[in-house]
């Protein structure tokens, strides 16, 4: 609903005025922490902070290869719990005792921070990549596997009666019906996936990973070098920003269909 | 010869049908003892108060659920689960909303395996015209109104060719004007093809106006409590509700069907 009446002044205002006019006021906003004694020790001067972009990628040369690491790990993670999950969660919709057996586990498993596993990861299989993409994959499985089920569970019951009247058998109606009705939760269960392999990284990168945005950010934070940790925290953000732009791409040509709200 | 023969044949036999639900609150009797003929070509519309089991009825039909003791015989087969021999049409219209109009009314045409894709096209687009939506084969479900909705709904079910057609309330979620015509409009079709139907409706008028047999059901537990043979003449319209056996008729239904809602109140 848009509560602003056509042709009014502020419904006149192209939309990315507001964005930009946002941009504007958080640069001003972190200029005057940085002024502060007290929060200018988090939020050290913008220009300081961009500025350490050279001592990264240039004096030591790690920039580049940080995010590289954090990307490969994140998407190897990401898209195996996205392969696993999705599945899992169909499985769990339409087979009752495989639902009763996972779900408790799923339940279980998913409010335990993966800080937490992390070191029974690396006694498992050692430190280096592997233990990175495991730690994302569980966690990104988790998310995926319960937003899906949740979506096929609640595909509207009069579709189903109504493609099985029409000749549908159980293929057909797994196919044809429950997966196109349940690609909106698919979707947000990339988006949800996706924050989840991100916010997972410190704790994926703390195996005694070499690279990665994660493990950088923790070390930064152990010299107190605040600049490029800040540089490095915006990283992150930008990368998830990203994303969703990308997702958002797909979102509109996959479900265009879907009933929303006029905004 | 064959015609008449198979006149004496019900379409449809429900025999002794109980419906009993086991919910958290205990048992609910739905249906209780339901016996019932259909013949060919007749247009049944069931009137009752709320709950009592009409829907349930109409689901132990379509094949959607079981009964819980008797049978029901289509064509004199014991109907287990669906067929595309009984259509359903539902009040919540049911769409796809993955799928333009098109798409949805050819839902069940893809399903049969001996249809070319030129076929299939064109009983889709045939049954789109009936129903005057040619001009939105490609929108998709959000862009239609109620109506709209509820006309690709019944173009769908037409489509597969079901020798029964069975509707919940179609009509129910809709505004007067639309209902009217809509009901105008399955009033024309039927007097050409004479496909058999069973109809749910809780307005006594659209029942009269429909029916070959109106079926009043009794409150909880539903049985059946009378059927009424409706004599107004053929080709009906909006126009024959002004008539006075329209007017008799809609008396004694309309309170019949109140003194069985005054039950459900006690
Ligand atoms: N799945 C179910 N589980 C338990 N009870 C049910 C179920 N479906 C229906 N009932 C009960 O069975 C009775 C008959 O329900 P039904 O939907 O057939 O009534 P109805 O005549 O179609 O009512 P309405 O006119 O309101 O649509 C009701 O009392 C209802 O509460
Ligand atoms: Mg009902």
């Amino acid at each position: 609903m848009n509560k602003n009446k056509k042709g009014d002044f502020v419904s006149r205002i192209p939309a990315w005025t507001w964005t930009v006019l946002s941009l504007i006021a958080a640069i001003l906003v972190w200029s005057l922490l940085s002024k502060g004694e007290v929060t200018g020790r988090a939020f050290p001067p913008l220009l300081e902070v961009f500025g350490s972009y050279t001592k990264m990628a240039v004096d030591r040369g790690v920039f580049w290869s940080d995010i590289a690491s954090s990307l490969i790990s994140s998407i190897a993670g990401f898209a195996l719990g996205f392969l696993f999950g999705v599945p899992v969660a169909f499985l769990m919709a339409w087979y009752r005792p495989v639902r009763n057996i996972i779900e408790p586990w799923i339940q279980f498993i998913r409010n335990i921070p993966p800080l937490a596993y992390v070191p029974l990861v690396v006694i498992a299989v050692g430190v280096g990549r592997t233990p990175q993409i495991i730690v994302i994959c569980i966690a990104t499985f988790l998310t995926i596997s319960i937003t899906v089920f949740q979506g096929v569970i609640n595909v509207d019951e009069t579709l189903i009666k109504a493609a099985r009247v029409l000749g549908a058998n159980d293929s057909v109606l797994f196919t044809k019906v429950i997966f196109p009705a349940t690609t909106p939760f698919i979707i947000t269960s990339v988006r949800l996936g996706i924050s989840v392999a991100l916010t997972t990284l410190i704790a994926a990168e703390s195996t005694g990973a070499s690279a990665g945005l994660g493990m950088r950010i923790r070390a930064l934070s152990s010299t107190f070098e605040t600049q490029p940790m800040m540089l490095y925290i915006i990283v992150v953000g930008v990368i998830g920003m990203l994303a969703e732009k990308i997702l958002k791409f797909f979102e509109r040509r996959l479900t265009s269909w879907q009933e929303k709200r006029e905004i | 010869m064959a015609g008449e023969e198979r006149n004496l044949v019900p379409k449809v036999q429900i025999k002794a049908v109980e419906k009993i639900y086991e919910g958290r609150n205990g048992k609910t009797v739905a249906l209780n003892g339901v016996n019932l003929d259909i013949y060919d070509n007749e247009f049944i519309c069931v009137v009752g108060p709320s709950g009592c089991g009409k829907s349930t009825l109409l689901n132990i039909i379509a094949g959607l659920h079981e009964a819980s003791s008797g049978e029901v015989l289509v064509d004199g087969v014991k109907v287990e689960g669906t067929g595309v021999d009984r259509g359903v049409v539902f009040q919540q219209y049911a769409l796809f909303p993955w799928l333009t109009v098109k798409k949805n009314v050819m839902f069940g045409l893809k399903l049969k395996k001996d249809l070319t894709d030129e076929q299939r096209e064109e009983i889709a687009m045939k049954y789109i015209k009936i129903v005057g939506l040619e001009k939105f084969v490609d929108a998709y479900p959000k862009e239609l109104s109620g109506g709209m909705k509820q006309r690709v709904a019944i173009a769908r079910a037409y489509a597969v060719n079901p020798s029964l057609l069975l509707m919940d309330e179609p009509f129910g979620a809709l505004d007067a004007q639309t209902r009217t015509q809509l009901q105008t409009e399955l009033l024309k079709t039927w007097e050409e093809e004479k496909k058999t139907c069973f109809f749910i409706t809780h307005d006594v008028e659209e029942a009269i106006l429909l029916a070959t047999k109106v079926i009043v059901m009794s409150a909880r537990p539903g049985r059946i409590k009378e059927i009424i043979d409706i004599d107004i003449p053929y080709p009906r319209g909006q126009e024959s509700k002004m008539l006075p056996r329209f007017t008799e008729l809609k008396n004694y239904i309309w309170n019949m069907v109140y003194k069985e809602y005054l039950e459900v109140q006690k």
